[in-house]
């Protein structure tokens, strides 16, 4: 089932801009290897829930997938062959907006080749460009 | 640790903007302080730091128009993206002297458990340890060819060099390799998010 929340404030929000790059969530924090937003954009729950399959389809229980983003934001969407106007649509999916530098996916426990591989499995599945990264060296 | 020369360049211009210009000419804005002396502001390369810095080496001694410090990096920062260092803290310290530092957990080997089906889970990425600066390793080495499902290396089996010690409690773990948790996947359809009341 995809990531949705289970309560929100309001069920319509406006849509909003990506600007700038990730001042948080930017760094592989669990694990040892992540994937990495090159691009700002909106990553929906269905593409994070394939990402997440083919991830840990590859590995095959190796290691452990971590998704560190949440899809937050609703979005709407007017029904087919509707006339303007009357009002908003209805939400129809959800959203996480991520920034460039957001990191969506962690791998923790398994091998650099596998965690590679099953990275760039879920890659395929993202809508924006985005790399691997390692975790940072740290003081 | 291994000490490692690095040279310096002193600052004429301070704020963001000559941090900018410098940045992009290949140099990283540090600064090193401590030991009641004046702080100093000077310019690194950022190849050269970013090559010491991923070699896990923390101490340094630091050369900037023929003053020489040994400084220990006190505080990182990178860029969103982490693949440029954009400002490093150093603080004095004598090779003496004893300090407390994080130093880097190196996994070494392919667990037994893996194999059998378990999934490594290291802990602790890093080690805060008590020591003389020039006793301290760079990095410590976890061995875990022979760890098999459920068991653990701690922090008392890390086999520190003599005069350093481990901050963390003996009996903490540092590598466990658990048993692989398989996923139940959910076939339910999910429902609306529910809107809160009087929002």
């Amino acid at each position: 089932m995809a990531l949705m929340p289970k309560r929100v404030k309001h069920r319509k929000v406006h849509k909003g801009r990506v600007r700038r790059n990730a001042t948080r969530g930017n760094y592989v924090a669990f694990g040892e290897y992540g994937l990495m937003c090159l691009q700002g954009g909106w990553i929906t729950a269905r593409q994070i829930e394939a990402g997440r399959i083919a991830a840990n389809h590859f590995l095959g229980g190796e290691g452990k997938v971590r998704i560190r983003v949440f899809p937050h934001k609703p979005v709407s969407k007017k029904p087919a062959e509707t006339r303007m106007g009357k009002g908003k649509g209805e939400p129809e999916f959800w959203v996480a907006v991520v920034r460039p530098g957001t990191i969506i996916y962690e791998i923790q426990g398994a091998q650099e080749l596998s965690a590679k591989t099953a990275l760039n499995r879920a890659a395929h599945k993202m809508p924006i460009r985005v790399k691997m990264v390692s975790r940072r060296p740290k003081v | 640790m291994e000490r490692i020369q690095l040279k310096g360049r002193a600052r004429k211009g301070h704020g963001s903007a000559s941090s900018r210009r410098a940045r992009l000419d290949g140099w990283v804005p540090a600064n090193i302080y401590g030991h009641g002396k004046a702080n100093m502001s000077f310019y690194v390369r950022h190849d050269e730091i970013f090559r010491h810095i991923t070699d896990e080496a923390r101490l340094m001694t630091i050369d900037v128009g023929g003053q020489t410090d040994s400084g220990l990096v006190k505080e990182l920062q990178f860029d969103a993206f982490g693949d440029q260092i954009i400002h490093v803290d150093f603080t004095r310290v004598s090779l003496d002297e004893i300090i407390e530092t994080s130093v880097v957990v190196h996994v070494a080997g392919n667990a037994k458990g893996v194999a059998s089906g378990g999934v490594l889970d290291v802990v602790h990425h890093e080690i805060l340890v008590r020591g003389q600066a020039q006793n301290i390793p760079d990095t410590i080495e976890v061995d875990v060819t022979e760890l098999g499902v459920g068991d653990a290396i701690r922090v008392k089996d890390l086999g520190l060099p003599e005069g350093i010690e481990a901050l963390a409690g003996e009996d903490e773990p540092v590598v466990i390799v658990h048993d692989r948790v398989v996923e139940e996947e959910p076939t339910e359809e999910g429902e609306a998010p529910e809107e809160t009341p009087g929002a």
